[in-house]
């Protein structure tokens, strides 16, 4: 279907840009030698992304993300990186090899860089007992079948929105998890997406699948190599969380501070899943990311515990929507973020519950630190409830720092730097409290902690 | 024989409102203070005016410990010089855990100073040592530590912080606001007892409270009364009981000019 626009033709500036082409769809499609099923995907995706207005400041979700001033022609599909495919860990950059935490067990791990897969392992056990842990396009090839039912289905279609028709016609590459039914992966896997040298463009696809009780872990790092120098990310992650399933998402937003960032992150819990987001969004200059979590399935739950810290002129649009669909479903979310500098955070959250949706429990909590009075923090939590018998409730808070704390620290011989990092991390904790494993909990409080620095 | 602490003719107001209005104390190593008055005579305000609470301005005076001017320094300057204030509301912290915290200030107070002229940290097992020893003299439970600072502790359980956290300080001047208000009689004696084995030479006490009861246990060289921002009235330990029998209004009326200062 494709409507005339003939009239209203809107400019596009991303289009206008010409960063990205059909021809680009074309030319990728060829190189990856993909099935025809594929190369239509991609192609429809592409006049799903022709057709869909530009996001502006007049549609609500973006009314305080401004992205008309973005120069999208800074940036080249196809930018070479300097990091070499490898078969070993040791070879990567530090920043690579130190998000991948070498030093502890792992189930497998996966690194992109710019696009391109430069490692991959995963752990023999794991794949012995029908794990598939590989980068997208090498699933395409070997699971097909997975792949054409999954990709860009329920949780991410092309319609979702520009950035996801953008992300369906030209991802490049990404990850495909998959948990055969009833297996339960104790250690993490970990992905880390790189990018590298200015301008360039990452357009990573996760695309995880839990089948019936089947639970594990995804941590996904994202990095810069160099702090400066402009970027763009265009990421989707879908989660399929079948029957009983629990699924665990973390991601440690690191990007440089020039990068433009979007993402669509969405989950589909069927009966009595369990899907867990656990982030840390830190880097990047500009970013627009939803978490979004269906629950169809009855008895089916999420959580969330995310922090933000953010300074200089960074701005960060977080927007999550929990929507009850199946009955006694439980959506439970905590979402903090400290702000120095004049650093902006938006955050914009819905909890939907549809007729369907009884005995529903749902929270959704926002709270925010200013550092500066020169910072700013808008919170928009929101309920919309359609069923008579739930329970939903949401709360949002932007405060100052609590200078009686500050002062009672103080009193005990802290310098004031240390005793406004102590508040601040303490503010956090609140949030990693929540995270039951270890590992994750660390990783993001120290990765939190590096960001406040003294 | 030097001063610890040397206050003169002190005057601090909250809000553009005068509190203090002329507090002079002298406080000499190995001695015991204890400073009543009735509710809202200054007593909590002249504690915080020495911690160095930011909301106290100072409109005049001075106050010396160790031949420095105290008035001076930031808060962490004055605890790191040896001065220890026992709040008597203490701050509740979320987040923060009192074992963080416990080794944060040591090592901000007590950490020696290496080469670099950085704080060299104490092992963190060594830490551990000295602190559950200290618990243990405080009759506190171990979970303590893992709790957050003060985050829904009982009005005495966060008395016995305050008293754990001095005896781990060592201070050279300890304040201590009312620590007796909301202590058991049990926990009284031991927290008595955690101050009076602090006792010593070298050390400072002034004892802010209501009640005898406390003075019978942390025996005070001087009492003082304190009466609209002024200490009006100095004596020795006989002048607590002499006010426990009479009474403010008594001993005010016998005073012949209200207004003139202490000592
Ligand atoms: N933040 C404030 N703003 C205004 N007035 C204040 C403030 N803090 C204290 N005051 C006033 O200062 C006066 C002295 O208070 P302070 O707390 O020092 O009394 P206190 O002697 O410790 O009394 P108590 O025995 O009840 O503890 C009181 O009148 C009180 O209301
Ligand atoms: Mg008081």
């Amino acid at each position: 279907m494709s409507v005339a626009l003939t009239n209203t033709k809107q400019k596009d500036a991303l289009l206008d840009a010409g960063v990205f082409s059909r021809a680009d769809v074309e030319t990728l499609s060829a190189r990856l030698n993909e099935p025809d099923w594929l190369k239509s995907m991609r192609q429809t995706a592409w006049t799903v992304f022709e057709e869909t207005p530009m996001p502006t400041t007049s549609d609500e979700a973006w009314r305080r993300t401004n992205i008309k001033k973005v120069k999208w022609n800074k940036f080249a599909l196809n930018g070479s990186s300097s990091v070499k495919a490898t078969q070993a860990l040791a070879d990567l950059p530090e920043a690579v090899q130190s998000a991948l935490e070498g030093d502890y067990p792992a189930s497998g791990r996966l690194v992109i860089a710019n696009n391109q897969v430069v490692y991959l392992e995963i752990s023999e056990a794991v794949a012995g007992e029908g794990v598939i842990f590989t980068d997208l396009s090498t699933a395409v090839a070997e699971h097909p079948e997975l792949i054409q039912q999954y990709l860009a289905s329920e949780a991410v279609p092309p319609s979702n929105s520009k950035f996801a028709a953008l992300s369906s016609a030209l991802w490049q590459a990404g990850v495909f998890l998959y948990l055969p039914k009833g297996v339960e992966v104790e250690e993490p896997f970990q992905v880390a997406y790189v990018l590298d040298g200015p301008g360039s463009v990452s357009l990573p696809r996760t695309l995880i699948v839990g089948d019936q009780s089947s639970s594990a872990t995804i941590i996904e790092e994202e990095i810069s190599l160099s702090e400066h120098g402009q970027g763009l990310n265009v990421g989707v992650v879908e989660i399929y969380a079948n029957a009983d399933s629990k699924i665990r998402y973390v991601e440690v937003q690191r990007w440089g501070e020039d990068v433009y960032n979007f993402n669509v992150k969405r989950s589909v819990g069927q009966n009595d899943s369990n899907v867990i987001w656990e982030t840390g969004q830190l880097g990047g200059r500009l970013t627009k990311t939803y978490f979004d979590s269906l629950l169809p399935g009855n008895g089916a739950s999420m959580e969330f515990n995310g922090v933000y810290f953010l300074e200089g002129k960074q701005h960060l649009d977080t927007d999550c929507l929990i929507r009850h669909t199946g009955l006694y479903t439980n959506g439970d979310l905590l979402l903090h973020g400290a702000l120095k500098d004049s650093s902006r955070s938006v955050f914009t959250g819905l909890i939907k519950i549809d007729p369907t949706g009884q005995q529903t429990n749902s929270y959704l909590k926002n709270e925010n630190l200013l550092l500066d009075d020169t910072a700013r923090a808008d919170s928009i939590p929101s309920l919309e409830i359609d069923a008579n018998d739930v329970r939903a409730s949401h709360g949002a808070t932007i405060g100052k720092i609590v200078e009686e704390y500050v002062f009672y620290l103080m009193s005990r011989g802290i310098p004031r730097n240390t005793a406004v990092r102590m508040v601040v991390e303490g503010f956090f904790y609140k949030v990693f409290d929540r995270m039951y494993n270890k590992r994750v909990k660390e990783k993001l409080s120290q990765a939190v902690s590096a960001k406040i620095g003294d | 024989m030097s001063t610890s602490l040397s206050i003169k003719d002190l005057q601090v107001s909250i809000d553009d409102k005068l509190i203090l209005k002329g507090l002079n104390l002298e406080v000499k190593p190995g001695e015991v203070h204890a400073i009543m008055g009735p509710n809202g005579s200054g007593k909590s305000t002249t504690a915080y005016a020495l911690a160095g609470h930011p909301a106290y301005e100072v409109e005049g005076g001075e106050v010396w410990m160790d031949g420095v001017n105290l008035l001076e320094l930031s808060p962490d300057e004055r605890a790191q010089m040896g001065l220890f204030l026992c709040f008597q509301y203490p701050t509740a912290i979320p987040g923060i855990s009192m074992a963080n915290f416990l080794r944060t200030s040591y090592n901000a107070v007590k950490g020696e100073e290496g080469e670099d002229g950085k704080k060299k940290p104490i092992p963190i097992a060594e830490f551990r040592k000295k602190l559950l020893e200290k618990m243990d003299l405080l009759k506190m439970d171990k979970s303590f530590a893992r709790r957050y600072l003060n985050e829904g502790f009982s009005g005495g359980e966060k008395k016995r912080a305050e008293i754990l956290q001095m005896t781990l300080l060592e201070p050279k001047v300890a304040i201590l606001d009312e620590t007796d208000s909301g202590l058991d009689i049990d926990a009284l004696k031991i927290v008595s007892e955690g101050v009076n084995s602090m006792l010593s030479p070298e050390r400072a006490f002034i004892v802010i409270t209501h009640y005898q009861r406390i003075l019978d246990y942390i025996k005070p060289d001087y009492v003082h009364i304190m009466y609209n921002g002024q200490i009006i009235l100095s004596g020795g330990p006989e002048l607590a009981l002499r006010l426990e029998d009479e009474g403010y209004d008594n001993i005010l009326k016998s005073i012949p000019q209200n207004g003139n200062g202490g000592n």
